[in-house]
């Protein structure tokens, strides 16, 4: 049922004023996506350097001080310049379309805060060109990060530019937090709001809480590498390195449940559209979402446990305890799947790699939460394993999932399914191929960031087999990449709900108008679309709640 | 779901808690400070968004 | 069906009130306000962490300077404490003026609200040049040991929060006088107000941690 949309008026701004002026919610979202993107390419490209130089034993490529770059901004443009904007800009785009309402709180702000980003990720990069980027591992422990021994711009640059990363993300968590609390449709209830939201909403809170301690964080290093103060300077006094690391968790920690809830929230939408199942448990979900915010702040020593200034039995308790609602998700997710009427279009692939992945992750997670076993692994390759499991096999994967789902939404049409398919099986065996072996790096004591390793270690195969699987990842972002490309320039309409969806984002024209809404469906229950859509199906079922 | 804006006081006394605890334990005053800071931080948010939240005719 | 809010802005009522002053909740630029403040909150948990860590694991606090005691880590001497706890009575009359405002705009008092806007802000940057004329009396600098660093750090961000309080006011000034503030819309002097006190607040804890303790 096409909805007819009003268009006001035109008024006379080039589309590129308009793009850079738009306060917008949707074209800020697109940007936010875009931007991701990019950078996502460029992030990339980084870890292409050091999985060639790791190839094979040696220096064939590079100094150990660029190969230090390398993977000190890979990290740090996939963490701060990818994964949490893409998924803010899902947030951007679909939260007041979910909710039912014109536009997020304060529009204007928004634009500022997607600004910040491409503005920021210059100025990391800038490092580059001015003497080296900044090269002491996104974790940027002292003494390295301190100016003794991380001489030059690099890491103060990189320093502005992550608080600018991080004004931008308080200033988007204010804006979900009153645009979900106070921008809701009549009739949407906390409880009948789609799940992506409430994951959007408890990563709000967990952004407004855990971003700002960052900020400190940075600050007191910023002062003590440019004005002499010796907040984690041991050669001075009073100084206390391990005081970095204390701090910088009580951030870093929720920072990945900010990465990964979004994108569970993601899943969660895919999942019961294309099994033809409401989500099973939604209940359960919101407080397990809650459950693992909460807990999430609890847990960020672990990242410590051999530094031997740790309370051990409390972390690794509490990183125990966050498996638990963890797995209530998995299973949710497969019981919406048991017994539905499943279609495997493109983004229900990605979201089932998702939990098969992200499972992988969550496992090897639970390893790391016994202390034993992380003093034997800890900065080994397992961690880079665990890492990219549940980062690109649970969030990244859960944004391609995202991507092809909501792309008709976005721009009218679908994405091609078939250029789709390829690109999720490369992904799924390239990510597999480049991080499985790394669980056996690990185990066997290959250290993560190190330029070069032995030739007599036992590792050569296991790396030029993560290498190759990084260039298979590599190889099937050109299909997708084309995939944009002609689904940009042309095709055929996708319609209001091509997927048959159940939220609100399904009632409205694909594009939406800009004002979002002609006229809402009544909100009754979780499903709305889906209750329009069977409204003449037979007598009323009991429905909401 | 209408809550009291007061219940949500509660979630502040739990990170509250957890840092007394964390403090009784451990000799990590600096993790103390952050949990600590974490429960009023999360006291008033909780009060504040279901005190700001729209009640009472949600029936539509 | 809605009978109240259109679907096209269903935060806006029929008589073009914003819904939550149609129910009376928390607008929402003060909403926002207030959200930024418990971010702010954390933001000085951290710098207050890190003086907790740094001063309950040392040897010796204040610390040694060259393995001697040095004097001019001592800020319970009668020099400072009753400069900073008259900077403190200070900032909390300014609290107090700024609640007047608050008052005095709800009900329409455009004069008082601006005479008290104006008082707060003079009381603010009292506050700003005592502040400076403290660290001028003082006797390290921010390079002296992790006493100096955090004593420096928590002070000047403070201050700087004060700095963009008084910046805030100046703007309610200038937008009181030309009458843009009324009992009915003044969410701009709330939000202010809101902000005023968070800074108050954090300067006593800051003055009881730094001075007394």
């Amino acid at each position: 049922m096409a909805t007819t949309a009003l268009r006001p008026a035109a008024t006379h701004r080039s589309g590129l004023y308009e793009w850079l002026t738009t306060t917008d919610h949707k074209k800020i979202g697109i940007l936010y996506t875009f931007n991701s993107l990019i950078l996502f390419l460029v992030g990339g490209i980084f870890a292409l350097a050091v999985r060639t130089e790791l190839a094979q034993s040696g220096l064939q490529f590079m100094t150990e001080a660029t190969y230090n770059q390398m993977f000190t901004m890979h990290a740090s443009v996939m963490i701060f310049w990818v994964v949490i904007p893409f998924l803010a800009g899902f947030g951007n785009y679909l939260v007041p379309l979910m909710i039912g309402a014109p536009d997020m709180a304060f529009p204007r702000i928004n634009a500022l805060s997607f600004w910040l980003l491409p503005l920021s990720a210059m100025i990391a990069i800038m490092g580059f060109p001015l003497g080296g980027a900044a090269a002491a591992g996104w974790t940027s422990y002292s003494p390295l990060a301190q100016s003794a021994f991380s001489k030059g711009y690099g890491t103060d640059l990189w320093i502005v530019a992550l608080t600018l990363v991080g004004t931008s993300s308080i200033l988007g968590a204010i804006n979900f937090l009153v645009t979900i609390f106070k921008m809701r449709a009549p009739g949407m209830t906390l409880f009948r709001m789609p799940v992506f939201v409430w994951t959007i909403m408890v990563t709000s809170v967990l952004v407004l809480m855990g971003t700002p301690v960052l900020t400190s964080a940075l600050v007191m290093l910023y002062i003590d590498r440019n004005f002499g103060g010796s907040f984690f300077n041991t050669a001075l006094a009073g100084g206390n390195a391990i005081l970095w690391q204390n701090v910088f968790w009580f951030y870093s920690h929720p920072a990945v449940y900010i990465m990964i809830l979004p994108a569970m929230g993601i899943v969660s939408e895919v999942i019961p559209t294309f099994s033809r199942k409401p989500l099973f448990g939604y209940k359960a979900f919101v407080f397990a979402t809650a459950g693992i915010g909460a807990l999430g702040f609890s847990v960020w020593a672990h990242h410590m446990f051999t530094t031997g200034a740790v309370y051990l039995p409390f972390f690794s308790l509490m990183t125990f305890l966050i498996a638990v609602p963890t797995g209530v998700k998995m299973f949710n997710w497969v019981a919406t799947m048991f017994r539905g009427k499943i279609r495997f279009t493109t983004a229900m692939l990605f979201a089932v790699g998702f939990l098969s992945l992200f499972l992988i992750g969550g496992i090897n997670g639970a390893f790391l939460a016994s202390v034993p076993v992380d003093y034997h692994v800890h900065a080994t390759y397992f961690i880079v394993a665990h890492i990219h499991y549940v980062l690109f096999g649970g969030s990244i994967m859960g944004v391609f999932a995202g991507l092809y789902y909501w792309w008709p939404k976005m721009f009218g049409r679908k994405l091609n399914e078939g250029l789709g398919k390829i690109h999720f099986v490369g992904t799924f065996i390239g990510m597999n191929l480049t991080f499985f072996p790394m669980h056996l790096m690990g185990t066997s004591g290959m250290p993560r960031r190190i330029a070069d390793y032995s030739a007599t270690a036992g590792w050569n195969d296991l790396n030029l087999l993560a290498t190759i699987g990084g260039f298979t990842i590599a190889a099937v972002m050109l299909p997708f990449l084309w995939n944009v490309f002609i689904t940009l320039r042309g095709g055929e309409p996708a319609g209001d709900d091509p997927w048959e969806g159940n939220t609100l984002e399904w009632a409205t024209s694909s594009p939406p108008p800009p004002y979002n809404f002609d006229h809402l469906p009544p909100i009754r229950s979780e499903r709305p679309v889906f209750d329009r859509r069977h409204a003449n199906d037979g007598p009323a079922l009991p429905v909401g709640h | 779901m209408i809550m009291r804006p007061r219940r949500a006081l509660l979630g502040g006394f739990l990170f509250g808690g957890l840092g007394v605890v964390y403090g009784l334990l451990s000799h990590d005053w600096g993790g103390v400070t952050m949990l600590l800071a974490l429960g009023v931080a999360m006291g008033l948010l909780g009060f504040v968004l279901m005190a700001a939240s729209p009640r009472g005719d949600e029936t539509e | 069906m809605a009978t109240n809010s259109s679907a096209i802005a269903p935060h806006v009522t029929a008589r073009g009130e914003s819904r939550a002053h149609a129910q009376g909740g928390i607008s929402n630029p003060i909403l926002g306000m207030i959200l930024f403040i418990v971010s702010e909150v954390m933001f000085f948990a951290g710098l207050f962490a890190a003086y907790f860590n740094v001063r309950l694991n040392a040897t010796q606090w204040p610390p040694f300077v060259n393995e001697q005691p040095f004097e001019g880590f001592s800020l319970h001497t009668l020099e400072h404490v009753p400069v900073a706890a008259t900077l403190t009575a200070i900032l909390v009359l300014s609290s107090v003026t700024m609640q007047l405002a608050v008052r005095a705009i709800r009900r329409g008092d455009r004069t008082g609200f601006l005479r008290n806007t104006g008082v707060t802000l003079v009381l603010g940057v009292i506050f700003l040049a005592g502040q400076l004329w403290d660290y001028r009396g003082l006797h390290f600098g921010i390079t002296d040991t992790a006493f100096g660093s955090t004593f420096y750090t928590l002070t000047g961000f403070h201050g700087a929060h004060v700095l963009a309080g008084a910046i805030m006011l100046s703007v309610l000034l200038y937008r009181g006088m030309a009458g843009q503030f009324s009992a009915k819309h003044h969410d701009a002097v709330e939000a202010t107000s809101i902000y005023w006190h968070f800074v108050d607040v954090v300067w006593i804890a800051l003055f009881s941690t730094l001075y007394l303790l």
